[in-house]
């Protein structure tokens, strides 16, 4: 990474702009709290990402599930 | 709330087409290296999963009219099972959606855009994405009845000057190590027919279910009919050297000439690929988008489609430095696929059944 810092406060900037483009649309507060329980996430995730983008994601935490079964089921 | 409705066939189209964007470049490379010079056995076998899944979803939306997998997850499963499921069914979508956004970048950083960023095109296409899906599921229902023609006719163009040069004696010997290989390639296969589970996110826009049954088989027959002539033309072309590229398909439109005039048509790919890959990123993060706003309870789905995009990015990024690490992850990704977008409906419909629901509506 050159530059984390220019990059988390690109990403901050954009996390603003579609917080105050998507705010006026939430009405009741059942939307604001879905808006932020899928939006706090994908923020704090993409500032994690820039700062390791190495972090163990999804397809390893399926590895001790499903790879015996990928092993038996496929060649490769 | 205002139901819009869609016709079976828009919905047939935008289907096909999300199932061949990556098929058809990735499949033959895939494929090969489970099943050899059989796959295309593979790709004749493969579509009765399509034809089970087009089934089993239209019993399932037969059982419970207007709605849909992740709603009736919960009535048939209870409670905290049918939201586990469900929420895990989600996010193998999410997967699902950055693995394609991924091989996006991946193929348009290789092959043309060498030294772009690839942020620029997951951003530009997550962002046009969203727009269109913003407009709603008329739109892109209408978008994809509207590019397949096009589309079939790139692929037509790519593909048949080059049936001179095929040979067909590459093809032999057939079943040379057996049917496992074969097997293999079928349930490789199934990465991509999995994807017509889908459906359920658009079945209670579409008026008839029969209907929509008849145009969900004829698209699973389209892409099984294209499949089997990709792999037909790039084994017939390349012969075992197959397993050495990435994007075989793309190799072979290099040899393509038309009339020794017409020659680089692998721009023509890149057109046919950017169509297709938005629409089936509308397709998917539009059911990405449905399924979570189900799944929180919400009736309104327009406030989601933006946080769901940044998910939707990170998820390109998130634990894949580089292309191989990304390839050699695929075998776990189709295990994935193959649980939650195709055995969990079929166990779906069998719960359903044994607990004595009954269809509610005849057609």
């Amino acid at each position: 990474m050159n530059h984390p810092k220019t990059y988390i406060v690109v990403i901050l900037l954009i996390a603003i702009l579609m917080l105050l483009f998507d705010w006026r649309g939430l009405k009741d507060a059942k939307t604001k709290a879905a808006y932020l329980i899928l939006y706090v996430p994908g923020v704090a995730l993409a500032i994690l990402l820039v700062i390791n983008p190495n972090i163990p994601g999804p397809v390893q935490w399926m590895q001790p599930l499903f790879q015996p079964l990928a092993k038996m089921l496929f060649k490769s | 709330m205002k139901i819009t409705k869609i016709s079976p066939i828009q919905i047939a189209c935008l289907l096909l087409m999300a199932v061949l964007s990556t098929s058809m470049l990735s499949a033959p490379a895939a494929i090969f290296s489970e099943a050899g010079r059989d796959m295309w056995i593979s790709a004749i076998i493969a579509p009765v999963s399509g034809f089970i899944l087009i089934s089993t979803v239209v019993a399932l939306h037969r059982l419970f009219p207007g709605r849909n997998l992740i709603q009736y997850s919960v009535t048939v499963l209870g409670a905290p099972a049918g939201k586990t499921i469900g929420l895990l069914f989600l996010l193998n979508a999410l997967i699902l959606n950055g693995n394609q956004t991924r091989q996006f970048i991946d193929f348009v950083s290789m092959n043309y855009f060498t030294r772009t960023p690839s942020i620029v095109f997951t951003a530009s296409l997550t962002l046009l994405t969203a727009l269109a899906i913003r407009s709603g599921v008329e739109v892109i229902a209408r978008i994809a009845r509207l590019l397949t023609p096009i589309i079939i006719l790139i692929i037509l163009i790519i593909i048949l000057p080059l049936t001179y040069t095929i040979n067909l004696e590459r093809l032999l010997p057939v079943m040379e190590h057996g049917f496992i290989p074969i097997a293999q390639g079928t349930l490789a296969l199934n990465i991509w027919y999995s994807m017509f589970v889908y459906l359920t996110f658009f079945l209670p826009h579409v008026e008839s279910n029969k209907r929509m049954q008849r145009w969900g088989w004829i698209s699973v027959t389209t892409v099984a009919l294209c499949l089997f002539f990709t792999f037909v033309y790039t084994i017939g072309i390349m012969g075992s050297a197959l397993g050495a590229f990435t994007y075989p398909f793309m190799v072979i439109t290099r040899y393509t000439q038309a009339f020794e005039f017409l020659a680089h048509l692998d721009s023509l790919v890149m057109l046919f690929w950017v169509l297709d890959v938005f629409l089936r990123a509308c397709l998917t993060y539009y059911c990405v988008v449905i399924g979570f706003a189900h799944f929180l309870g919400l009736k309104d789905h327009n406030p989601l489609i933006f946080p769901v995009g940044l998910l939707i990015m990170c998820f390109t990024y998130w634990s894949f430095p580089n292309t191989i690490v990304f390839a050699s992850s695929a075998p776990l990704i189709a295990v994935s696929y193959n649980i939650f977008n195709f055995i969990y409906p079929l166990i779906l419909l069998a719960a359903a059944k044994l607990r004595g629901f009954k269809a509610q509506s005849s057609d």
